[in-house]
């Protein structure tokens, strides 16, 4: 049981790692969904582990709304403005992925040892590098729909830590931060295709004209 | 019947944004649209007078929770809502006849009014600090499809802008959250009401400090950003300014306070159970910090809209640094100065709508003489910016003045004095930037004049403003002290 959990985090990170050096946007897309499906089942897993009933409601959610509706979404916003968009990235991949890998390690000995907060030390480990590498990947991607990506994967990793340190959130809230989820990538979807209307790209680079 | 009240709160906005987006009509969305907020108003009232006549719906394991400092906050909101609700009327028929707003784009306007506001009652009346997350992120998306509602390229980069910053602060939050929520779960056991707010009250002196400390500092970082304080305020001056004048009041008075609220229920959980100066030095700290990044970019600013959402960050590091002063007296201000600036500057922010609307130009150096070329809006506008900057008789100047004498009687006597130095600063950036558009020849065209309802709901808060520097009535005089008793952890 342990091994399966463990062999899945290992594809969540490299998932990660792999998300933020794609060539073209539309194979983001599906690292993400992959990313989303191994959560779907890592939760899973922890939820025949502990026979919580409500794990397996939330692992069904992630399966749909994570790993299925958003990658449909943010596809379909993608086929509008035309499928073989690159991404496109402030450094060069290599230093990407050296960012990453130091996102793992910051996340590996940022984590408060002993139980102070109970739960796994080394998924909670994950899902800091995780949310890390989320907000690197908004930082270094210059194309609208790459920085949506990486508020998912810092929404993944948060899902993750709450996850390994309290079995999940209150059903309740889960419920209601899948809802917001889902309505952000929907914003992100209107925003990317008005701004690829307005100025014939999602680069936001275009986004200069409010200083000061 | 009270047990109802709270969902009607939830219910009737909701209602009204569902009606408001099915009528094809754009008379009969006017109606239902002012009837809505009226009944809502009416809710919360009745609700707030329940409240304080009864004492507070907390329970333990109750889903909702509303005390005398959500009383306060759901005060705030609805006269917010109200005062810019009737405001959109004049404001948004103005942009509908000269075609900067399409049939379909009035329609989304309302729709998203009314969840927007659904979104923040919903924050300031829930027990569970997860659901009061999950809400706080929902009045970020109703609020940005508000900012792009123009949909030109700047409304676009500031609602970008917004939706980014916004979420990914808030997400630090949500982690502060988690580990408050895991923390809780290690020192008593499972169980679903371990994040609310009340079971945390009573619960958290078997917290571990430094778990305690951690989820304060992500919550004030992520809460931070949504509140717009330096140095995470980069969306705000945008937003503020992109948005439609009505949703900017809106935001500025309303928003910025509800998100204030999320970091003062947490900040109470840790006073209660371990005062500690980590808490008091960063909000201090904060504090000061805004309103040190606030000053040049008042003083240079050219954009009237931009020029007020620089002041929304002075404020509210004003009231992050009372928060830090704390004591009695120090928190009573810090509740006065919030009603205060809530009132101020939503006026603020709905007249410079009109007078942006009759000018045609956001450029304060484009608009001279205002108080001759729009005697009414420039009066208001007068007004509310000396009430803003804390000019005597105002009611502003009493919360000021307030937290200065609670800062020095609470032992910080030299960062009350940088404080105090900091806000003749800004009282004197703002007044020059005042002075711009009061004097000077009007421009010679003639200006086309403004509905009748951009212009008397502006009344509605700048009262407040007024008659509150000379004397607050007994019902309100209630409701501020129990609000700050709420934040001193007095009367839980």
């Amino acid at each position: 049981m342990q091994s399966s959990v463990d062999v899945l985090s290992a594809a969540l990170i490299v998932s990660t790692s792999w998300l933020i050096a794609v060539r073209y946007i539309a194979s983001a897309v599906k690292w993400l969904s992959f990313q989303s499906l191994m959560l779907a089942l890592m939760t899973s897993a922890i939820a025949y582990e502990t026979h919580r009933v409500e794990l397996y409601w939330i692992a069904l959610l992630t399966l749909v709304i994570k790993a299925w509706i958003i990658p449909m979404i943010l596809y379909r916003v993608l086929k509008r403005v035309g499928i073989n968009r690159q991404a496109q990235i402030v450094a060069s991949r290599d230093k990407l992925i050296l960012g990453v890998l130091i996102m793992w390690i910051i996340g590996y000995y940022v984590i408060p040892t002993g139980n102070v907060l109970g739960g796994s030390h080394i998924f909670l480990a994950v899902s800091i590098g995780m949310l890390l590498s989320g907000v690197l990947v908004m930082v270094t991607h210059q194309k609208a729909l790459m920085q949506g990506m990486g508020l998912i994967v810092i929404e993944n990793g948060l899902f993750l830590a709450a996850l390994s340190t309290s079995l999940g959130m209150p059903l309740l809230v889960d419920i209601g931060i899948f809802i917001d989820v889902l309505v952000v990538v929907i914003l992100i979807a209107f925003l990317t295709l008005r701004m690829d209307e307005e100025f014939s790209s999602m680069h936001i680079g275009k986004l200069r004209r409010l200083r000061g | 019947m009270t047990r109802l009240l709270p969902f009607a709160l939830l219910g009737l906005p909701l209602l009204t944004a569902a009606a408001c987006g099915l009528i094809s009509s754009a008379r009969w969305r006017e109606v239902v649209h002012i009837v809505g907020t009226l009944l809502s108003t009416g809710a919360v009232v009745w609700l707030v007078s329940t409240v304080m006549t009864r004492g507070p719906i907390a329970d333990n394991n109750g889903f909702f929770l509303v005390d005398s400092l959500s009383a306060l906050l759901l005060i705030i909101v609805t006269l917010v809502t109200l005062t810019g609700a009737l405001h959109s009327i004049g404001y948004i028929r103005h942009d509908a006849l000269h075609g900067e707003l399409s049939p379909r784009q009035l329609r989304a306007y309302y729709t998203w009014f009314h969840m927007f506001v659904a979104t923040m009652y919903f924050a300031l009346i829930v027990n569970n600090l997860g659901i009061v997350w999950v809400a706080i992120e929902g009045t970020t998306i109703t609020s940005a499809f508000l900012v792009a509602l123009y949909r030109k390229a700047e409304a676009l980069e500031a609602a970008w802008k917004y939706l980014m910053l916004c979420s990914v602060g808030i997400a630090f939050a949500l982690l502060g959250l988690i580990f408050l929520y895991s923390s809780a779960q290690t020192a008593y056991g499972p169980g679903d009401n371990r994040l609310n707010f009340i079971y945390l009250i009573h619960a958290s002196h078997g917290l571990p400090t430094s778990a305690l400390m951690i989820a304060f500092v992500l919550v004030l970082v992520g809460y931070g950003t949504k509140v717009g304080l330096a140095p995470l305020h980069f969306w705000l001056p945008d937003a503020h300014s992109q948005a439609p004048s009505p949703i900017s009041a809106m935001l500025s008075g309303a928003l910025l306070s509800t998100a204030l609220y999320a970091i003062l229920r947490i900040v109470i959980i840790v006073h209660h159970t371990h005062p500690s100066a980590l808490v008091t030095g960063l909000c201090l700290a904060m504090g000061l910090l805004s309103l040190v990044v606030a000053f040049p970019f008042l003083l240079l600013q050219q954009d009237i809209k931009r020029m007020l959402a620089f002041s929304s960050v002075e404020q509210m590091g004003i009231l992050l640094f009372g928060v830090g002063i704390g004591g009695e007296a120090g928190l009573l201000a810090v509740v006065l100065q919030m009603f205060n600036h809530a009132m101020a500057k939503s006026t603020l922010f709905m007249t410079a709508g009109n007078l942006v609307q009759q000018y045609h130009t956001k450029q304060m150096s484009r608009m001279r003489g205002v108080l001759k070329g729009s005697p009414f809006s420039g009066t208001v506008f007068v007004i509310a910016t000396l009430a803003l900057v804390g000019a005597p008789p105002f009611s502003l100047f009493t919360s000021e003045w307030a937290l200065s004498a609670a800062g020095v009687s609470q032992g910080h006597p030299w960062l009350t004095l940088i404080f105090i130095l900091l806000l003749a600063a800004l009282f004197g950036a703002t007044l020059y930037q005042l002075g711009r558009i009061v004097f000077g020849r009007p421009t010679s065209v003639k200006l086309p004049a403004t509905s009748q309802w951009s212009l008397w709901p502006l009344l509605i808060p700048l009262c407040f403003v007024v008659v509150f520097g000379l004397f607050i009535p007994a019902p309100f005089q209630n409701l501020f002290h129990s609000a700050a008793g709420v934040l001193e952890g007095r009367l839980l």
